[in-house]
This record gives structure tokens, C-alpha cells and sequence, in this order.
């Protein structure tokens, strides 16, 4: 594997290898693949990344992945504002919606607290989200982070900020065993839970 | 339900091996580096998916092959026979299969066969640090408790957090109460689960070993096990955290809590661990596992196999003879005995009216001996 007859091969092999969960020989494969394609499926396929870096925004609003300023989840005016699911990053909204069950809004917090991996509560965008529900007053917040010891932390913190602010603070009962991560439940289940939630209770999720 | 049959491929010393096992007592003789220790450690695999010797599977396939394979074969009255397998292959990990069927993990085996072991390397449980007998203990209890094991795993993970974060804050400068306050609230429930569970082992098991060190000594010395806990007489389990963090900001990590706990052991006063005889070690750690022997027993319902590794170790002929009359009468039912002299054992069985059979084992090969 260490010897390629071609620098050109050996750059595009390491570029793939260095992608999470992609050993070298599955990177050797997929550049065999891409030099057997056209010249324009390759241009195509190099563009849309290249599109996806430079063009792509982080809604303003929730810090949703969006082409606009703001997203379109935002912009939706058939979605409730005064219902706001909160989740840790784009895999937890895609999860939600996925299901079709929710007509609400979100706010992806960016990770949860570990301080194991660095991250503490100003790492995430918890200054953001207490200011949106300052101003939905008599609405609900969803927490919907990972049935995981750092999502129960990060749950708790995040209910004793809500904490004195005129909102309901709700979690999804969900039928999803300790450690299950939340893009892994099933869509029926994910989808029942989030329209049956329940009043956050300290260790009820 | 008792092992009527087990082999061996490719494990440790054994290229191949097969054993058809007695109901009762069976004994396995033969010099160091025969293999004895090894093929108790094989019945242990079926029982717990892992060594009482060695921490890395890949340490157990012999020299010259990539896996090995263990198989068991299960006879009772009115059950159906049962075959397990476990398996480790080199980069590919283990597997343990019921009549074929692969488990999806490892623990939804843990408990079907249970085992119960005693071997030279119990001192561990003397001379290691407290995790030795935390973990001794922590075992008993997830052995009839399964919300305990999911306590223990939380706890450990929010003390692993709450120690980062006291390194962050020290790092950083900055101190932030309140996520602190989060890490010892969600802590609480848990320490209380798991500090309950062990005063009520505590109160259920030392009685039995008692009971056991009495018959195994034939003496009146008087053992003792002292559970030491930070949680012990403490009402308010937010307040101890709390009164820690002052001292714990200075350690950078969590200084108070069942993880902290201990167990010390005495006889008749004494601390067994620096002031007894070898002997006497050795018949406490020996009453200790007849008792967790009872105590799954009693749990379960289920008989454990029981393991006795080079029984002569460290106890004269009179405590060998105590323990084998303990042993060949109920509740104890299927026992594999190792020793390195013929007769020894069975002469002491004889005294008894135990049924036994001996296996002799010849000395294999000379490349890869681990048998002490
Ligand atoms: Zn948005």
C-alpha cells in the first residue's frame, strides 16, 4: 500500500484516508472509481465540495447548515416560533424531521458539555438560544439531546438557565435505551416521542 | 445443568483437547506447564467471555495460530442440552455463541453458566488496591442486580467529567459553579444507588462468610470485613460533594464518593493483610469465594461451577480436607479441582462420600507455558 507509482495517486488516496472512517484501502478504492468516471461527473463531484465550503451559511437564526442567511426551517411561516426543539448538531434535526412529526423550530447547540473533550458551556450556542426564548413568552423548549451522560449534563445545565424564564421546558420521552445515540432511533418511535413529550424532570430522560 | 463435556482448539497450550466431565467432583493432576490452571481458565471463558489470568484475550491462542476456540457442552435432567462457543480470533475479536446462535453482546451472556474461582491469584483482592475489592464486590452485585451495573457505569462517567473539569478550571482560571453544581446533583442519585446496594450486600454476605471461615478453619478466630465509605452515617450525599470541592480544587479531581470506598479485613482484630500467616490469608480469601459462591446461590437459584486452582496452594492438609468436605455436599455441585500430585486430592475425597474422577495431565509442549 505505501508505494503508488503516481505522487497524483498517493495525494488524492491521503486526502480521502484522512476522512473519518475511511482506512487506505477503501480511499484507494473510491480514486480508482472517480478516474474511471467521465471528466464532468469528477468536475461535478470536486464542485459540490467545493460549493458545499464556500457558499454553504449557518442560519443566524439556529444555527442550522442553510444556502441563506437565515434557513428555511426559520423562514417557514406554516412552523410554530414558539416551539423550539433543541438538538446537538444538523444529524439531531435531519433525525426530527425525518419523522415529520414536528412542525416546530430548532436550535442546534453545536456539541454538548464535555469537558473530557474541551467543551464547555460557552463552546456552544447557549447565549443565542436563551435570548430567542426571552422572546417567545408562554411558548415551549424541547430538549432533545442524546440519551448520553454529556446530553443529560448538558440537559440539566440547560433547564436551570431556563429556569425563571416564562417557557415550558419539555423532553422527548423517547423509547431509546441509555448510550443509543438520537439519528439511531427509529423514525416511529423518534416520532411518537417527540409529539408525546414530557415535562423535563431532573433524571427523567 | 453441569459441563458434561469441554474442548479445547488453539488455546494457550493446547492444540486440542476434550474432556468428558463428571456430574461431581473432577480432578486434574499432573506437573506445572501441563496445562491444569489453563483448562479451568477455558471454562471460565464459556462462563464470563474472558480470562481470570490474563486481561488480553490475544494472549491466550497458542503460538503458531490466529484463534482459538473454546466449546462447552451443557447436561441437565429436564432442560435441554446446550452448546456454547466462544471464540477469539486475532483482529477480529470475540464471539460467544449459544446453540449457535451469536449473542449481540457479551453481558447478555454474562450469568447464564456462573462461575466461581478460586486460584493462588486471589491475593490480589489482599495486597492490590481497593479497585481489586471494589470491583470483587461490584461484580456480586451486578450478578443479581442489572440496574446496578448501569449505576456504576453513569457514576463513573460523571466522575470522569467532574475530574476534567476541575483540571479545566484550574487551566482556565476560571471557576464555574454552576456546571459543577449540575455534575454533583446528577451524581447524587447514583452514589446513593450504589452505596445502598453495598450496605445491603455487606449485610447479606458477611454473615455467610462468617459461617465459612468457621467451617473452613475449624478455629474461633473471628474475621471481619469493615466497609469504609465517605457515605457511611452521611444523610445529605449533595452536601459531601459539596463540602469536598475546596479540596478537590486543589487535587483536580473528586476526592469523596463510593468510588472512594473500601474494604478492610481483619481477623480477630488484627489487619489479615500484615499481621496474619499465610494460611490465614489464604482461608479468608478461600471463605470469601465459598460465601460468593452461597450468596449466587441463594441470588440466582443457579448452581455455580466451582473452580478450585491448585488447591493445596498456601493451605495445609487439614484446611484441603475442610474444604473438600464443604464442597462435595450441597449446594455445591460440580467441581473442577487442580493439583500437581496424584492421590493427594482423592484420597481426601475418599474421606467423603463424593463421587470424583481424575484426568492426568502430561506435560505438552515447551514453547508456551503459562501454568503456574
Ligand atoms: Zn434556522
Amino acid at each position: 500500500m505505501n508505494t503508488f507509482s503516481s505522487k497524483l495517486l498517493e495525494a488524492a488516496v491521503n486526502e480521502f484516508s484522512a476522512l473519518p472512517g475511511v482506512g487506505k484501502k477503501t480511499a484507494l478504492r473510491l480514486v480508482l472509481h472517480l478516474l474511471k468516471q467521465d471528466s464532468s461527473k469528477v468536475s461535478a463531484f470536486s464542485e459540490s465540495i467545493l460549493r458545499l465550503k464556500n457558499d454553504s451559511k449557518i442560519c443566524k437564526v439556529c444555527y442550522n447548515l442553510s444556502d441563506y442567511d437565515v434557513c428555511e426551517i426559520c423562514t417557514n411561516p406554516h412552523r410554530q416560533s414558539d416551539l423550539i426543539c433543541v438538538v446537538e448538531d444538523i444529524r439531531g434535526v435531519m433525525a426530527i424531521e425525518n419523522t415529520q412529526q414536528f412542525r416546530g423550530k430548532f436550535h442546534i447547540l453545536g456539541g454538548r458539555i464535555s469537558p473530557m473533550e474541551g467543551i464547555g458551556p460557552s463552546d456552544l450556542n447557549i447565549d443565542s438560544l436563551l435570548e430567542r426564548v426571552q422572546s417567545i413568552p408562554g411558548g415551549e423548549v424541547i430538549l432533545a439531546l442524546s440519551p448520553t451522560t454529556e446530553g443529560e449534563t448538558t440537559n440539566f445545565y440547560l433547564f436551570k438557565k431556563l429556569n425563571g424564564i416564562n417557557v415550558t421546558v419539555t423532553t422527548i420521552a423517547r423509547g431509546v435505551s441509555f448510550g443509543d445515540e438520537l439519528e439511531y432511533a427509529d423514525e416511529i418511535t423518534l416520532g411518537r416521542s417527540i409529539l408525546n413529550r414530557i415535562p423535563y424532570k431532573v433524571g427523567n430522560s | 445443568m453441569y459441563l458434561s463435556k469441554i474442548s479445547l482448539t488453539g488455546f494457550k497450550n493446547y492444540d486440542s483437547g476434550e474432556f468428558e466431565l463428571s456430574e461431581g467432583i473432577n480432578i486434574f493432576y499432573g506437573p506445572n506447564g501441563a496445562g491444569k490452571t489453563n483448562l479451568l481458565d477455558a471454562v471460565h471463558y464459556l462462563s464470563t467471555c474472558k480470562s481470570f489470568l490474563v486481561s488480553s484475550d490475544i494472549l491466550n491462542i497458542k503460538n503458531g495460530t490466529d484463534f482459538f476456540l473454546v466449546e462447552g457442552w451443557l447436561s441437565s435432567e429436564n432442560e435441554e442440552n446446550v452448546h456454547l462457543q466462544c471464540a477469539v480470533k486475532k483482529g477480529q475479536g470475540k464471539i460467544i455463541r449459544k446453540n449457535k446462535k451469536e449473542y449481540e453482546k457479551l453481558s447478555d451472556h454474562i450469568g447464564f453458566m456462573p462461575v466461581v474461582v478460586m486460584a493462588p491469584n486471589d491475593q490480589e483482592l489482599l495486597f492490590g488496591g481497593s479497585a481489586e475489592r471494589r470491583k470483587f464486590i461490584d461484580s456480586l452485585i451486578s450478578s443479581y442486580d442489572r440496574l446496578y451495573l448501569d449505576h456504576l457505569i453513569a457514576y463513573s462517567r460523571l466522575i470522569e467529567q467532574r475530574n476534567a473539569f476541575l483540571k479545566q478550571c484550574k487551566e482556565s482560571g476560571v471557576f464555574r459553579g454552576d456546571l459543577l453544581d449540575i455534575y454533583d446533583m446528577q451524581l447524587v442519585p447514583h452514589a446513593d444507588y450504589i452505596h445502598e446496594a453495598r450496605e445491603n450486600l455487606a449485610k447479606e454476605i458477611f454473615p455467610l462468610f462468617y459461617e465459612m471461615y468457621a467451617h473452613l478453619s475449624q478455629t474461633d478466630e473471628m474475621p471481619a470485613i469493615v466497609q469504609k465509605s465517605d457515605m457511611t452515617g452521611n444523610s445529605d450525599t449533595m452536601e459531601l460533594y459539596i463540602n469536598a470541592r475546596e479540596k478537590d480544587k486543589v487535587l483536580l479531581y473528586t476526592s469523596v464518593g463510593p468510588h472512594k470506598d473500601d474494604f478492610e479485613f481483619y481477623l480477630s482484630g488484627r489487619p489479615v493483610k500484615s499481621s496474619t500467616s499465610q494460611g490465614q490469608q489464604k482461608t479468608f480469601l478461600s471463605a470469601l469465594k465459598l460465601a460468593r459462591f452461597i450468596f449466587i446461590k441463594n441470588k440466582t437459584g443457579k448452581t455455580p461451577l466451582l473452580l478450585l486452582d491448585d488447591i493445596f496452594d498456601k493451605l495445609d492438609e487439614n484446611r484441603v480436607q475442610n474444604l473438600i468436605s464443604i464442597v462435595s455436599q450441597k449446594p455445591f455441585g460440580q467441581v473442577l479441582i487442580t493439583d500437581t500430585g496424584k492421590n493427594r486430592v482423592s484420597r481426601l475425597i475418599k474421606n467423603t462420600d463424593r463421587s470424583f474422577v481424575e484426568f492426568e495431565l502430561q506435560y505438552q509442549t515447551r514453547n508456551h507455558e503459562q501454568s503456574v
